[in-house]
Parts: structure tokens; sequence; C-alpha cells
């Protein structure tokens, strides 16, 4: 150990003492202490974020630009989520619509049918647990099924393509034979399958939610409301990750336009069977849900989102994500699990894109199918593309242009879209890297100590006593 | 038993229009890797072409036409010159000077291009976004029936696309197998730089291979607006991409694999819809996105598609 500064630096003495901050010294406490204590900003940040929206929800401004303003804030989220999948993780998806429509409906219906004026947080969350553990059962059950293949498959490997084939020509006919006539068969096994499974479900909200109610107005009234919406984005964002997985895993050995009409597909046949069930309102959709998202609501997301999105990143586990895009096979065979990666970058992109789809329901009051399709999946990846793959303030520039230039060009209304097509050719022809080219806005002592430069924030292990 | 054929005849009839739509897609995936979305719009671009011509021509009130299959040509052939001529201009402006840059790009072009024309359609001074019917009577007594052995109806807009379609892939075949740029576009499409070196003008053949699909296209988008008569600017999309899954079902790359998809999908299709009653009606637009998951998970090279091997 030097015994002076001058030892190790010769003009120590000139230098100005080291700016000791007047924090406690935590080097010796736990982790999660020092982990708090270093984020500092995200929560200051997140409350000034939200004080901000609060002051622009009184501030009253013409209703013409606060839509503006809520459609920024949606298509801020929508973008930086499908960044991660598109940009980082180099998987182009075309279906990131119908997770915002999973998440959406998945924050619409409790609304609706558990919590009218958002009161009831608890019944909320019953309902979404219920939803979890039948998912969770259907979910075993595949897994069961999936098992007993690879086991014939050890007995011979054509067993189990038979054996789906003869279980699928079954399947088929009883489809028909049920459409048919009014009695449904005896050997309907999978239907009374999905029956028991509806039965469960029904069984759990139904008992529990009037001792859900009776104990959410135990609950301080101020943070009733408050409560019910965190729990309503949480279902709407788990929900939406469920359908990330289910997207991503069968899709992981696509490449390139293969994904990108996969996903594409998977997005439709999620919005085709909202669409067809009735529950969820079928064609028209679900109508009265509470509007309950406000600035604060809205750009509190967004900046968490964009949190997220920038700690995953530039963080290890984004360099494996971004190592698995560059060169999967050079990527496996340095030991990163190549599967694990890309459905990770599916599976948060799409929770929060279904945070997105669940602030939307709540403001637009209502959620129809169609606003969901490939409309809107294709303006996202215009936004993510504009501003370059693989740069989150890209996203962000970008979401923000595209949504005032429709709005902008409105005075040419009948031309708008074709100028907004034409601009998309011509960007990809003049400048097909995007606005940012891949690289961040923020200035480089923010993001995370890549170059030999010094750090010259203090960390806090480093004061000395 | 009758009514399964006559679910075969449908299904047959809509999935030769699928086919046709499909061959443009696997020729330009053939030559170029590149899926052109908007392909489907081409086959708007057909109908409302066809649409347009035949009331410029003044053919509408159809009793007025003295000679129905020389308007019926003459329509016809507009539409296919000028979807030709769009495809040749699409991929000489939008996709040949991104060909040496990463696919991506090329890609959200195509989608670019894809919104372009539905957008520009739906303008009023060109189309405007309501449906407007077609005269499917151009086709003198479209809707008539040819014949009727025992229960099963062929009606002769049926047969009319049966025939047309066979005639047209005969012809396909024929250049494709037959002829010298046949020959380079099959060169091209198995491998391009070498194509290249052996002296075959790739920009051309690539030219080519549009307008071929484009004219086949408006072919399809012709028979389908006879069809079902009505024209919209949005009428590309659904048939568009069921003939992507036709494309992919088949093997993409092949041209007997868009044919054969393209009768499959347009069977399974119409199969679905007969045999399972009111749910499946519902579900006739998903059947082709199950079809492609399925296709996608369990044999991704399609029927007819040659498995490629990754280099390292």
């Amino acid at each position: 150990m030097p015994s002076k500064k001058s030892d190790i630096l010769p003009h120590a003495d000139a230098l100005p003492p080291a700016p000791l901050p007047a924090l406690p010294v935590l080097s010796d406490k736990s982790g999660w202490g020092q982990a708090l204590l270093a984020n500092w900003s995200i929560p200051v940040v997140l409350l000034l974020v939200v004080a901000i929206g609060y002051l622009l929800e009184k501030a009253n401004i013409k209703s013409y630009y606060q839509r503006i303003l809520i459609l920024i804030g949606f298509n801020i989220i929508l973008a930086v989520s499908l960044q991660l999948i598109n940009g980082f993780s180099g998987q182009f998806s075309l279906g990131h619509a119908g997770f915002m429509a999973v998440g959406a409906y998945a924050a619409a219906y409790p609304a609706i049918s558990y919590s009218a004026r958002l009161t009831n947080p608890l019944g909320v969350l019953l309902y979404l647990v219920s939803v979890l553990l039948v998912i969770g059962i259907a979910a075993g059950a595949l897994w069961g099924i999936l098992f007993l293949i690879r086991r014939t498959r050890l007995a011979h490997p054509a067993l189990p393509g038979i054996l789906l084939l003869m279980l699928a020509a079954w399947l088929l006919v009883d489809w028909a034979a049920t459409a048919r006539s009014d009695t449904p068969p005896w050997w309907a096994v999978w239907s009374r399958g999905v029956a028991a499974l509806r039965g469960l479900f029904g069984w759990l909200t139904s008992h529990g939610q009037p001792g859900a109610r009776t104990l959410s107005l135990k609950i301080p009234e101020i943070i009733r409301q408050p409560l019910c919406m965190l729990v309503l984005l949480a279902g709407g964002g788990c929900s939406a990750a469920v359908a990330g997985l289910v997207v991503g895993l069968p899709t992981l050995r696509l490449r390139g336009d293969y994904l990108a009409i996969a996903t594409l597909g998977l997005a439709e046949i999620i919005r085709i069977a909202i669409q067809n069930s009735e529950p969820l309102g079928g064609a028209l959709g679900l109508t009265g849900i509470p509007k309950a998202t406000t600035f604060a609501w809205l750009y509190g997301a967004a900046f968490l989102t964009t949190i997220a999105v920038w700690r995953l990143a530039y963080s290890p586990r984004g360099r494996a994500i971004v190592a698995v895009r560059d060169n999967e096979i050079a990527a496996a065979s340095v030991g990163i699990d190549t599967t694990r990666h890309k459905v990770l970058a599916f599976t948060i992109g799409a929770f929060f894109a279904g945070i997105a789809g669940a602030l939307y329901a709540l403001h637009e009051r209502s959620v129809t199918p169609s606003s969901f399709g490939v409309q809107r999946s294709i303006e996202i990846v215009v936004m993510v593309t504009l501003g370059g793959l693989g740069s989150i303030s890209g996203a962000i520039l970008a979401a923000v242009v595209l949504t005032i230039l429709p709005e902008a060009l409105r005075p040419i209304e009948a031309y708008r879209m074709i100028i907004y097509s034409l601009l998309l050719i011509g960007m990809m022809l003049v400048r097909p890297q995007g606005l940012l080219g891949g690289r961040e806005l923020w200035p480089r002592r923010w993001r995370p100590n890549r170059s030999p430069q010094p750090v010259d924030r203090p960390r806090v292990t480093e004061v000395t006593r | 038993m009758a009514e399964f054929l006559q679910q075969l005849i449908n299904g047959l009839s809509i999935g030769s229009i699928y086919a046709l739509i499909a061959v443009g897609y696997t020729m330009v995936y053939g030559v170029l890797q590149l899926i052109n979305f908007a392909h489907g719009d081409i086959f708007m671009v057909g109908a409302m072409v066809a649409l347009v011509a035949a009331r410029t021509f003044g053919f509408i009130p159809v009793e007025n036409v003295s000679h129905p299959w020389l308007a019926l040509a003459a329509v016809t052939a507009v539409s296919l010159l000028v979807c030709g001529g769009l495809g040749f201009a699409v991929e000489r402006l939008a996709y040949r000077p991104l060909r040496d840059k990463p696919r991506i790009n090329s890609l959200i072009t195509a989608i670019g291009v894809s919104l372009l024309l539905e957008y520009g359609g739906q303008h009023k001074k060109v189309f405007g976004p309501t449906p407007q019917p077609f005269p499917a009577d151009l086709v003198p007594g479209a809707s008539t029936q040819l014949f009727a052995i025992g229960g099963v109806v062929v009606s002769q807009i049926d047969a009319i696309v049966l025939v047309v379609t066979l005639f047209l892939m005969l012809t396909l075949s024929y250049i494709v197998l037959r002829t010298r740029t046949g020959l380079a576009l099959r060169a091209v499409s198995h491998r391009f730089d070498t194509a290249a070196l052996m002296g075959i003008n790739t920009d051309r053949i690539i030219s080519f291979t549009f307008v071929l699909g484009s004219t086949l296209a408006a072919m399809a988008g012709l028979l389908y607006a006879v069809k079902y008569p009505s024209v919209n600017p949005l009428m590309g999309l659904l048939p568009g991409v069921k003939a992507f899954v036709a494309a992919v079902l088949g093997g993409i790359g092949s041209i007997t694999g868009a044919v054969v998809g393209g009768l499959v999908l347009g069977l399974v299709e119409v199969m679905v819809v007969g045999y399972m009653g009111p749910s499946g009606s519902q579900y006739k637009d998903g059947i082709a996105f199950v079809v492609l998951i399925a296709i996608l998970l369990v044999k991704p090279s399609g029927l007819f598609g040659r498995n490629a091997i990754e280099k390292v």
C-alpha cells in the first residue's frame, strides 16, 4: 500500500483534493443498498417525470395537443420495446401490435368486469392470478405432451409423427361432427379438457371475488386507484410477456424474412382469435373501460421502459444479445445460450408492449381488435428503423418525429399517407442506417464505461474514510 | 360426395388464383432472396386497371359491347401491360439500389412500396377508398353454369379460371424450362454471382423475373375481380398474404411448389369453411396463418424446397 498519494502520482499534491460526496460509506454494507444508492438518479427522475406529468394534466392544454402528447407517449414505449427485439436482438418482428393487443385486453377485461372504477385492486389481482394458474396448467399439459413425444421418439423416430397425425385427424373429425350436431360426441376429450379449464377459472374468480372486494375496501382509499392501475399494468405486461414467450420459442430457428412473416402471422392469429371470442367482445371489442391513463402514468411508464431497455441492452446480458445478433454461430461457440437470449429479448419487448397496450386500453376506454392490426405493427417498425436499429434514443426520436409528422401533414390529408410511404422508401434509399445510425444521443459519460477514459462521477466504493 | 366434389372445384378455383400470385413471390425470392411485400398490391393494381380500362373504353354498360371476347382481350392486355411495367419500375427504382445492402433495408422498402400502392389507390383522384363493383359480365356468360354432373355445378367462371391458370402455367414452364432466358433465370436463382460470371446479364434477368411475376399477378387480379366482383385498394392484402403462405408451403424458390402450395391452400381453406360449420367461416382468414406457422415449425423449406445448409 503506498503511503502517500504522491508516491503514485508525482503531481498528486498539486491536484485539488478529491471531492468527498456527503454520502454515508456503504462499501461494507449489503449490495442492495449500494445498488439502490448508486442508482438514486432513477427514482428521482421518475418522480420528476410524474410531477411534470401531473402538472401537464392540470395545465389544461388544448385537447388536440394533449392527444399528440399521449400518442407520443404510447409510441415511445412501443418503439423502445421493439428496438430491443428488432435492433438489439436482430429478430425482425412484424408482430408487435399482437403483444399490445394481449396487454390491452388483459387489462381491459378485469378493469370492466371486476373493478368498474378501479377501486378493487385485489379483485383484479385475483383474476390475473387465476388466469396465470390456468395458463400454467395448460402449459404443463403441453409440456407433458411434448415429454411423451420425446419418449415415443426414443422408441421409433417416426412414431410421434404418426401419432400426431392420427390425433390431428381425430380432432378434425371431432370438430366437424360437433359443428353438425348439437350433442358433443362422447369421445371429445379435448373439448372436455378445455371446458374443465374454463370451469376451474370460473370457480376461482367467482369464489374469490367477493372476498377480494371486501379486502380491497380495507386498503386506504387514496392508494386504491394507483394500486389497481399498477396491478392492471403489471398484468397486461405479464400476459404480453407470456405471449412473447409463445411467439419467441417456435420462431427460434427462423431468420430474416421468414421470421418477419412468422411474427406477422402469429400477431394476426392473436388478433383473429380475439376477434372470434365472445367473452372478449368479438369484433366490436370491449367498451366502458375507465379512463385512468394520465400523462404521469404514461410518461412514467415510458421513462421506466427506456431505463429498463437501456440497462438491459448496455449490460453483459445485452452484450450477449447483440453477440447473438451479430453472429449466432460464433456466439454459440463462445458459450452464449442463443435460445435463452433470443427468447429473453422477445419476452421483455413484449412485456413493455403489453404495458403500452394496457395504458392504451385505459385511455381509449374501448378496445377493438382492428386497432391492433398489421398497420400498427408496421408503423412501429418504421419508427424503429427510421431511428436506426440498435439505438434507443433513435427510437425515441423517431417515435416523436413520426407521431408529429402525420399530424403536421394533416392539412394535405389526402396526400398524407402517400407522403409517409414515399418518405419510408426514400429514407431506405438515401440513409438506410436510420437517423442516428445505431449510435445513441446521450453524452458518453452516462454510458457504462467501455473506453479507457476515467469516470468522473465519484463511485461510492472509492470513498475512503 | 357431390358436396365434396363441389368443394373440390371451388378449392381448385380459388387455389389457382393463389397459385398465380404465389409464383410471382417465389420467382422473385428465388433470384433475389427478397420477399416482395408489394406483390399483393400489384395483384390489386391489375384488377383496378382492368376496371378503369373497361370504363375508359366504354365497356361498362356491358350491353353496349359488340364483341365481348375482343373487349375482354383488350382490357386484359392493358392490365397485363400496366402491371408488367409497374413491376419493372418498382424493381428498378426501389429494389435495385439496395441490392448490395443488408436484406432488412429491401424488406422495409418493399413494405413502403406496398403502403404507397395502397394509399395511392385510396386517393380519390386515383380510385377512392370505397369498393367498386366489377362488371363480371365482361367475361361473357361468367356467372352461368357451364355444366352440371350429378349435384356438382361447375360455373363458367370456375372453368375459365382453371383453364386460364393451366394455360399460363404451361406457358411459364415452357419459358422457364425451354428458353435461354428461362435457363438464365434458373441459373441466377441457383447461384447469383456465378451466373454473372457466366456472362448472364443479371440485371436484365431480374427485371424479366419481376415483369413475369407481375403479369401473372395482374391476370390473377382480373380473375379474382370477375369471381368476386368488387374492387377496392386494399383487396390485395389478404390474397397477397395467403399467396405468400402458399409459396412458403410449396417451398419458396420453387415454381412447382408455388403452384402446388396455392392449390393445397385453396383446397384447405374451402374444406375448412365447408365442413366446419359456422365456426369455420369465422376462422377462414386465420387458416392461412395457422398453415404458415405449422409449415415453418415442421418443415421450413416447404414441400418442394431445398434445404439450405448453413455454412460457418
